[in-house]
């Protein structure tokens, strides 16, 4: 479980230009949260102080039950991994390299991967469908391989060495079970096809091993089909949470974005389908 | 399957071959010939073997600082590569080798004398270098602190490069004021030059050297992490200030202990590293170790150029490198695109 209590965050530190305002957000774990909100409202700020990266000014994160600062480093990222919006990396790092960075919260300072962790790295690979281009210059991909390949290093972070023998592979029950994947955007640079597939891998993680996650998104129909709650954020507050039903309402998605969009069940898949309308002049 | 990093080992073992090869080639080769199975035959006795003594003696010194600079040179320009995430970094890109030139021109131009237990080990010029680099570390250091909690890569940048040209203006200053024979013999220092001639010149440096390498064998690591830029690196469980503030020190440190053997001789610590990469990719625990061992040995194989090309002239190395350097980077450079 993660918690953020009275979260308020400015990139200046003055409180007239907060980006975040004494945010509260709960997500629950083995759930899937997603994060919603228009450009600049806070969310991968928000995402940042639950991964730790960024210090509040004010408030707090607890991820289970202690305080994101009381937390070992390693310790931490064994159990909460990161994928950001779009990774840079300053060299040519192979896909292979970049997975088995994963592993490092579980090596010790001088300690070289072993053939468990090449086990995991490979299996994050192939549950990422990343596993043809292993020994490709991580530059010289696009940007949805990109982003598998980083969420395959996520999967590897998370993974729990040992379990499986050398060389039989990554099956998604080395995940230690309350592993806790923030994902910002993940499928912002990718096409249809590749979003669906990260879409269907996110849900089958979450299903089947309990991996707690917490999605960015702009992608409403995205953000219906796979998370269970919902953190509505404008302007650095929240403006409603909740499970998905009640909160993605004709009204919430006008006050969210200024949009007049229609809501209804689809019959076929009993997903909720939106249907933007016009945009509306803000008052 | 195997690991990625145990198959770009043997990449690192020929490396180090060619550094071994290099430090004991280069002392056979000068103007008078000598032979390195006479020179290493313990049969007979030192007093009475001059192959040994000018080995031992004459060249044996110059090569191994060759070998020092260039590893030194070649390991902090990786470091400094990976901590600005800018490949154009050098060691010299953060102002601790103008740092060092402008300590350097002090000594030389108000003939600044030193106690002779000091002296011993490190003539006044190289320890006003030594000063210098350190005084210009902590300057930028503290500059860079000022704006936050952690070590911001921009200012650091901006700090280095606004110190190198006020530290280069000073430089100027104390040239034009100063006369003519020592103005000669600052801008040959400038010019970068390995001529030493004792082991003993080589005992002041030595210790930053071990210290330094002891730093970069624990972070070749995290400077993979860090690649992958400092909210990443945090979210993977390091600590990146900590890790930004070794990797500053120990490559900062580093280079100014090579640059007061040496001078600022250039080039080693940018072609080295690049090259090492497009060869053996990107990781540090392979990087770091084999863009010493290539570093050593081409700066060895350049001063073996610099006094013999003109004999009995001797060129200054730092022109070598960067006759050789510049050209080869810049072949890679359009090779590569």
């Amino acid at each position: 479980m993660l918690q953020a209590a009275d979260l308020s965050f400015g990139y200046t530190g003055t409180s007239s230009s907060l980006v975040l305002d004494r945010v509260s957000v709960t997500v629950p774990g083995g759930r899937v949260t997603g994060i919603l909100g228009p450009n600049g409202s806070g969310k991968t700020t928000l995402l940042r102080l639950l991964a730790g990266t960024l210090r509040p000014q004010s408030g707090r994160v607890l991820f289970e039950d202690s305080d994101l600062r009381q937390w070992p480093r390693r310790r931490l990222a064994q159990q909460l991994a990161s994928v950001p919006q779009d990774t840079h990396l300053a060299f040519d790092y192979s896909v292979l390299d970049v997975v088995l960075m994963g592993r490092y919260p579980h090596l010790g300072a001088f300690q070289v991967e072993g053939p468990s962790d090449l086990a995991i790295a490979h299996g994050a690979l192939r549950a990422t469908g990343t596993d043809a281009f292993a020994d490709r210059p991580f530059t010289t991909l696009s940007g949805g391989e990109r982003q598998r390949v980083v969420i395959a290093s996520a999967l590897a972070q998370l993974a729990t060495a040992g379990t499986n023998a050398a060389g039989t592979g990554f099956n998604l029950s080395d995940l230690s079970t309350n592993g806790t994947l923030l994902l910002d955007e993940p499928t912002a640079a990718l096409d249809l096809g590749y979003q669906l597939e990260i879409a269907a891998l996110l849900e089958r993680l979450n299903r089947e091993r309990g991996l707690t996650m917490v999605i960015s998104t702009h992608d409403l129909a995205f953000a219906a089909s796979l998370c269970d709650d919902l953190v509505l954020l404008r302007e650095g507050r929240v403006l409603a949470c909740g499970p998905v039903d009640d909160v993605l309402t004709e009204d919430t998605i006008r006050a969210l974005y200024d949009v007049e969009a229609s809501i209804h069940r689809d019959a076929a898949s009993g997903r909720l389908v939106i249907v933007p309308r016009r945009h509306l002049p803000t008052a | 399957m195997t690991s990625p990093l145990a198959s770009r080992l043997p990449f690192v073992a020929g490396a180090f071959a060619a550094l071994i090869v290099a430090v004991l080639v280069a002392p056979l080769i000068g103007s008078s010939s000598i032979n390195l199975a006479r020179a290493f035959d313990a049969s007979v006795p030192f007093d009475r073997n001059v192959d040994a003594q000018i080995f031992f003696i004459a060249r044996l010194p110059r090569a191994l600082a060759a070998a020092l600079v260039g590893a030194s040179l070649a390991a902090a320009g990786v470091v400094f590569q990976a901590l600005l995430r800018n490949p154009l970094a050098t060691p010299y890109t953060l102002g601790v080798s103008t740092g060092a030139s402008l300590g350097a021109m002090l000594a030389i131009t108000f003939g600044w004398t030193l106690p002779s237990v000091i002296t011993w080990a490190l003539p006044p010029v190289p320890a006003a270098a030594l000063a210098g680099a350190m005084g210009s570390v902590l300057i930028v250091y503290w500059l860079a602190r000022a704006r936050s909690a952690g070590l911001s890569t921009t200012v650091l940048l901006l700090a280095g490069v606004t110190l190198n040209s006020f530290f280069s203006a000073l430089i100027l200053f104390v040239q034009y004021i100063g006369n003519f024979a020592d103005v000669y013999r600052a801008m040959r220092w400038l010019m970068g030059n390995l001529d030493v001639s004792t082991y003993r010149q080589l005992v002041a440096p030595l210790p930053f050297i071990a210290l330094a390498a002891v730093a970069f064998a624990w972070l070749a690591k995290p400077l993979n992490l860090l690649a992958a830029g400092t909210s990443a690196a945090e979210a993977r469980g390091l600590d990146v200030q900590r890790a930004q503030r070794i990797a500053f020190f120990s490559a900062s440190v580093i280079t100014g202990a090579a640059v007061s053997i040496g001078g600022p001789i250039g080039f080693v610590g940018i072609i080295v590293p690049h090259l090492v990469r497009l060869v053996a990719g990107a990781d540090h625990r392979i990087v770091l170790p084999a863009s010493a061992c290539i570093g050593g040995a081409f700066l060895v194989v350049c001063d073996v150029i610099a006094r013999t090309l003109l004999a009995p002239v001797e060129l200054p190395v730092g022109i070598v490198t960067a006759v050789i350097g510049g050209p080869f980077f810049l072949w890679l450079l359009i090779r590569r695109s």
